[in-house]
């Protein structure tokens, strides 16, 4: 839950007022944004569009992207048929509402990215720029080779990023498996670097995603944030059963020799845990695409004494069946990937727990609007 | 009969002083009166050019003739700083009929504010002269900038029976299950849609220019509503490394050579400043703080300066950063054939470092950033340790041949700027025959501040100044706001009769439409 600098502090604090205004009938979107190298352009904003999600299975969970509309009303934005804020320039969305007698409204992060094109409309004097968040630098940089130094997910994860001068990730927990899990093989195929930062975040059962703020959170998947936010029919435009959510129950892992107890109860079981199309011998796959889909995770077990956690915790998550769910409503902005809401819709009967897996916006000085993308939580009877 | 109705001619006189012949148009009163084009060299990213007038004899000054319409309302305006203990005695003179519309004297010193008059032109003026003189002392400087004086365009109010206002607001409504709805909104504009049974071709003439220009301008029907506005006073701070001396535990500078680009926070913090560099640094002056790279083992490294503002004394609480603003001034030079001048500068920004601006000149140059939108500005501190931290880098790294020298002159964190001493508003407001605005409040005190006692006029006239309330104080302003507009949709003026078609009288339609959104009333 992204609350920025509202949150209640011994001198005061905005939280609940600016939680009450989300929800009140009536309400005034405001904007700010920033872009590196410019400063502010909130006052030529027209629209932001922004989307983030992750998977609602094992696969790497996507990136972030939005589209910022800015109308150049003071011809500051295009000079000589050029847009003056260009490709890979941070760019930084703060998205919220209008706060009565004040110049300034009540803000929360949103979106933090880089610019991908900038594009200009001469006609209209628009200038459009397509961001993307730093998961898309992520899927850039690629590597590869002896990566000994980095032998837990939080060092890998922590030196990647400091690769791309982006700040360390938050991971909850991080005391525990982030730091203390072992990757095995250390001497990693090449991939990009969020596939190889999803292979460490799998390995020990987390999800990794950027938020609002640009910051990369780790969490892990059988744990969601409780927001406490419940959506009625009052609050609901429309709820869309998507389909059924990617079914996991088992995990493929080679490892070229017999598992021992528990894990086969015959010596030379060739056991698998398997999503990943992989099986040892797929060498064609390999020279095709170089490597196995989803296989960055294997590659870092090496042996039986580093594959429990990594098993274990990365299908328990999903191996109930689960359902995706689509939820439209005025937007919340303090909701974020992995809070959990509770859907208590007596016209459709829909009822329970979902957590956010994905998020998609669109927000103008008279509008701002929210499509959550939810996916059920195990229902035990 | 002046019309109850304004709408300021957008082409009249105003000028900004961006070229000489704006300040040569104006004449002194004597030889003793020196008028130039100059800058403030303290605020001049405010006023990056103004006219700077110096009179060494009390009670002369300069003045410019302005022709006007008779019997009409006229706005007079200006932005003015006084240096010293000088005063300026302003006089709107009629100098068709030789005498004094309205005359005062402004005293408030050492900063930019802001004069503004309504005033009618007496029957038969056709000229008016304004004066800018020297008040007391001699030999001081004052400035005068953004100067206009126009008149109203509306000879003769519209029709009483057809005026019809509109408060029109952009509106989505998403509707809900259950059958209710949310409104998202934008704040309401305005429409003032104006007809004219029967204009004079003089009368029409006047209006037509307001129609040719294309240009938005001020509208007042007399009943425009009020504007409230609330702002906390925030603890306002100007930082420069004055004073610091190495080593320093507090704020501190360090300078570095590196192959790397930008990363952790922690960077670059190799060599600190000596005690004679934060001097070099700390005013904005000819001395500098210089890095060179001179020697061929050190080929490919980039120069740092690393500079980082200790804000702990007056900040501890994030929500207490609402503006920001940097100026550093730096230059840097490449004299191998790679030939990459000028440099990047950056500012730690919530988990990584923020390009602020660079430069391309190896010429002395000055990158300013500024926000006021307190989000923003909170981004660029680290409240855990109350640090500001800029970081300038050579543009270029150091070539094969040819020495890589950065060179920094001056850096300057303004937190808060203003909002200890004052309030800045989100519209222009108009001021009454006093030269206030309706109403400054202390809500915290319960009390109401007095002009130019506990408060100024600012320049922009978008803000009030010289207040010395409380940190942590709410203050109300109530004003009327400066309601700008443009033509909306297309205007008509359809003839009476073609018997005189060089000046026909006419029934005209014309609909503004204001570009101000209307804040919270």
């Amino acid at each position: 839950m992204e609350t920025g600098n509202l949150l209640q502090t011994s001198g005061g604090g905005r939280w609940e007022a600016f939680k009450k205004n989300t929800n009140r009938a009536r309400r005034d979107p405001v904007i700010s944004v920033m872009v590196e190298n410019y400063g502010s352009v909130s006052a030529l904003v027209k629209t932001v569009s922004l989307k983030r999600m992750i998977q609602d299975s094992l696969h790497e969970p996507m990136h972030g992207s939005a589209t910022v509309v800015l109308e150049d009303t003071d011809g500051t934005l295009i000079k000589n048929g050029r847009s003056v804020i260009r490709r890979n320039d941070k760019v930084k969305v703060w998205t919220g509402f209008g706060r009565s007698g004040y110049r300034h409204g009540d803000l929360v992060p949103r979106f933090t990215g880089i610019v991908q094109e900038p594009t200009i409309n001469s006609a209209t004097r628009e200038v459009t720029l397509a961001l993307q968040d730093y998961g898309y630098l992520m899927k850039q940089a690629q590597t590869s080779g002896d990566y000994s130094a980095y032998n837990t997910p939080k060092l890998l994860l922590d030196e990647l990023l400091s690769r791309l001068n982006l700040g360390a990730a938050t991971w909850q927990n991080d005391s525990g498996l982030p730091t203390t899990y072992e990757i095995g093989n250390t001497t990693l195929s090449r991939r990009n670097y969020w596939k190889i930062a999803h292979g460490a975040t799998l390995g020990i059962g987390y999800i990794h995603f950027f938020d609002g703020s640009g910051d990369m959170q780790c969490l892990r998947r059988d744990a969601s944030v409780e927001s406490g936010e419940v959506f009625r029919d009052s609050d609901i435009i429309g709820l869309r059963h998507v389909r059924m959510a990617e079914f996991v129950n088992q995990k493929s892992v080679d490892l070229n020799d017999a598992a021992p107890v528990p894990w086969s109860g015959t010596a030379g079981d060739s056991l698998r845990w398997g999503q990943a199309t992989y099986t040892k011998h797929d060498k064609q796959s390999q020279a095709l695409y170089g490597v196995s889909a989803d296989y960055e995770s294997e590659e870092m077990v090496s042996g039986w004494d580093n594959i429990f956690p990594y098993v274990r915790d990365s299908i328990l998550w999903l191996k109930y069946p689960r359902h995706i769910y689509e939820l439209r409503c005025a937007a919340h902005p303090y909701l974020d990937i992995m809070d959990k809401v509770r859907i208590d819709s007596d016209i459709q009967n829909i009822h329970g727990q979902m957590t956010v897996i994905g998020i998609d916006e669109y927000i103008s000085a008279s509008s701002y609007s929210q499509t959550l993308t939810l996916i059920t939580h195990r229902e035990l009877f | 009969m002046a019309a109850n109705f304004l709408l300021l001619d957008p082409q009249g006189y105003y000028v900004e002083f961006e070229d000489s012949y704006e300040t040569s148009a104006w004449t002194g009163e004597d030889g003793t009166v020196a008028i130039t084009l100059d800058q403030d060299a303290v605020n001049n990213e405010d006023h990056p050019s103004c006219m700077k007038i110096i009179s060494t004899t009390d009670g002369k000054g300069g003045y410019i003739d302005v022709t006007v319409t008779a019997a009409i309302e006229h706005v007079v305006e200006f932005d003015y700083k006084i240096t010293a203990t000088q005063e300026i005695d302003w006089i709107i003179y009629d100098q068709s009929n030789a005498g004094n519309i309205a005359s005062g004297t402004l005293d408030q010193t050492a900063d930019w504010y802001g004069f503004y008059r309504r005033v009618t032109t007496p029957a038969g003026c056709t000229t008016i002269r304004l004066y800018l003189r020297a008040g007391t002392a001699t030999g001081e400087t004052f400035f005068i900038d953004n100067i206009g004086c126009s008149g109203n365009l509306i000879l003769e109010d519209a029709e009483s029976a057809n005026y019809s206002r509109a408060f029109p607001r952009q509106a989505n409504l998403h509707n809900m299950q259950r059958g209710n709805a949310v409104e998202d909104s934008s704040p309401p504009r305005m429409v003032f849609p104006l007809t004219w049974e029967y204009l004079t071709n003089a009368q029409f003439s006047e209006l037509v220019k307001f129609i040719r220009s294309n240009k938005e301008a001020y509208f007042d029907d007399g009943n425009l509503p009020n504007f409230v506005e609330l702002q906390a006073v925030y603890p306002e701070n100007q930082y420069t490394f004055s004073d610091v001396t190495k080593p320093s535990a507090g704020s501190i500078a360090w300078y570095d050579t590196s192959v790397s680009l930008p990363n952790a926070e922690s960077d670059f913090e190799t060599t600190e400043f000596l005690t004679a560099d934060y001097t070099a640094i700390t005013a904005d002056d000819s001395s500098s703080v210089d890095t060179s790279i001179t020697t061929s083992s050190n080929v490919k490294k980039y120069v740092y300066h690393k500079l980082q503002f200790d804000i702990s004394g007056a900040y501890v609480a994030i929500n207490d950063i609402q503006r920001i603003k940097f100026k550093y001034v730096g230059e840097c030079d490449d004299a191998s054939g790679n030939d990459v001048d000028g440099v990047v500068v950056y500012v730690w920004h919530s988990n990584n470092w923020l390009r602020i601006g660079e430069t391309t000149s190896k010429d002395k140059t000055t990158v300013d950033y500024i926000t006021d939108e307190p989000v923003q500005a909170q981004d660029f501190v680290d409240i855990d340790d109350q640090t500001v931290t800029v970081l300038v880098r050579s543009r270029g790294h150091k070539g094969s041949d040819g020495n890589l020298t950065m060179k920094s002159y001056y850096l300057s964190l303004w937190i808060n700027q203003d909002m200890g001493t004052g309030v800045i508003l989100s519209n222009e407001f108009t001021l009454d025959a006093g030269g206030d605005v309706v109403e400054v409040k202390n809500m915290t005190d319960d009390n109401v501040l007095t002009l130019n006692t506990e408060y100024v006029i600012g320049d922009g006239r978008n803000n009030l100044k010289g207040m010395s309330e409380d940190a942590g104080d709410l203050i109300k302003v109530t004003y009327s706001p400066r309601i700008s507009v443009v033509s909306s949709g297309s205007a008509t003026d359809r003839w009476w009769g073609t018997a005189t078609p060089t000046t026909p009288p006419r029934n005209v339609s014309l609909t503004l439409q204001t570009l101000n959104a209307l804040t919270e009333l």
